[in-house]
């Protein structure tokens, strides 16, 4: 048989043999179509690169000026978080939530969990909670949405524009690369090729 | 290299979380069925997949509709209010002239969850009907209804970032109108209501005649 290994698709439960794929190969599910594995035998190092520098751009967007907002002389600046704020404030729990989540928290969370998993592998050592941490960063994906609030500054920008003066400050020029180092570490990250070096080092 | 063997007929699970195939022996009530590499519970299918899905999408749709009537946007301006909802907000990007715009809040607002809900009512459906109809198509369209959720959270960020950055007391204030709260329900219900639809129940439906 060779090396690789017998899943399950997970579209249609048919069982498949994959094998072990170079760099920029793709398995696809005879039966559905479903993406089932992506080469990428340096998943590891890539991860750990490109989660570092998410990080570092993250810390950028969320502490720094996003917008400003000029009317009539009076200048009104705001960081991702102060809508949310203003939204907390107003009462409005479910929807302030909703966004702390998807804009602010999971973002982090996911980025963390990429690193905390990555860094440590990097170097053959299996850190501590590493399973659970593998499971939250698959729902922390799912729930970060920084790209959608990608388009969202450009819509803002055109409501307003005929308006008042608007500016971006730095949190939404690092918006820009954070989001290409985390579409990246999106695709590096290969959850078979993090598995099978956990289960090699335990063994 | 493939079989024409599923992993339900020689009773391995695959793990959810690390996606390795597992043996699935029935737990005794109380117990679950443990994956050996990670360690976390193991289902043949989502439990109650079908059931939990209907309920996420009828939930979602009766939410859908105050999330559209109410409204979205209240903008203070001078003494005077003026009030929006998420058609209403198209509108005036059409005749304000922004054509792209108010095609992309449209899309993402109201086409993107409705969409969402028509396709996994259809899937549902279908998996009640046993339907063979070209299983390979309704797939993707899971695929398709799994990746186009998020999108639909386009005009809450636009209103987040509006009211963090319009705060000028009696110059101009906005605010979220009754129709946020809703918004988000119909968001997170649609992702959570395509995430608890099991797609290997089209394929399941394909055998139980033959």
């Amino acid at each position: 048989m060779g090396t690789g290994e017998w899943i399950a698709c997970r579209s249609c439960d048919q069982l498949l043999h994959v094998p072990v794929l170079k760099t920029s190969e793709r398995a696809d599910c005879p039966t559905c179509g479903q993406v089932l594995s992506r080469g990428r035998p340096d998943s590891i190092q890539r991860t750990l690169a490109l989660s570092l520098s998410a990080i570092i751009l993250y810390g950028v967007t969320q502490s720094t000026t996003f917008m400003t907002f000029e009317l009539q002389g009076r200048t009104q600046e705001a960081k991702i978080i102060t809508g949310i704020l203003e939204l907390f404030a107003d009462g409005k729990l479910p929807l302030a939530s909703l966004i702390l989540v998807t804009a602010v928290v999971a973002p982090f969370c996911w980025t963390a969990a990429l690193l905390y998993a990555s860094l440590p592998l990097t170097f053959k050592v299996v850190p501590p909670g590493i399973v659970s941490v593998l499971r939250w960063c698959q729902i922390a994906q799912d729930w970060s949405m920084l790209e959608v609030l990608m388009l969202a500054v450009i819509v803002t920008y055109v409501k307003l524009a005929t308006l008042a003066h608007l500016g971006f400050g730095p949190g939404a020029m690092a918006l820009i690369p954070l989001l290409l180092a985390l579409t990246a570490a999106g695709d590096s990250f290969e959850r078979a090729v993090f598995w099978r070096r956990l289960e090699q080092l335990r063994q | 290299m493939s079989t024409n063997l599923r992993a339900i007929h020689v009773e391995l699970a695959s793990c959810e979380v690390c996606e390795a195939l597992v043996r699935f022996k029935e737990p005794a009530p109380g117990e679950t069925c443990l994956c050996p590499r990670c360690e976390f519970p193991v289902e043949l299918r989502k439990p109650n997949s079908i059931a939990r899905t209907w309920a996420l999408v009828l939930a979602a749709f009766v939410m859908y509709i105050p999330a559209n009537l109410f409204a979205m946007m209240v903008i203070k301006q001078g003494g005077q209010s003026e009030s929006d909802n998420i058609l209403g907000g198209v509108i005036t990007m059409l005749n304000a002239g922004w054509y792209p715009v108010a095609i992309l809040i449209f899309i993402a607002s109201i086409t993107v969850p409705l969409a969402k809900l028509v396709s996994l009512t259809g899937l549902l459906i279908s998996v009640h009907l046993k339907s063979h109809w070209n299983p390979r198509e309704r797939a993707v369209l899971y695929r398709v209804v799994e990746v186009i959720g998020r999108w639909s959270m386009l005009d809450v960020f636009v209103l987040m970032l509006l009211i963090g950055l319009v705060q000028l007391g009696n110059l101009m204030t906005i605010e979220v109108g009754r129709a946020g709260t809703y918004f988000a329900a119909v968001v997170v219900l649609t992702i959570l209501a395509a995430r608890s639809f099991d797609p290997r129940l089209v394929w399941d439906a394909l055998e139980d005649e033959t």
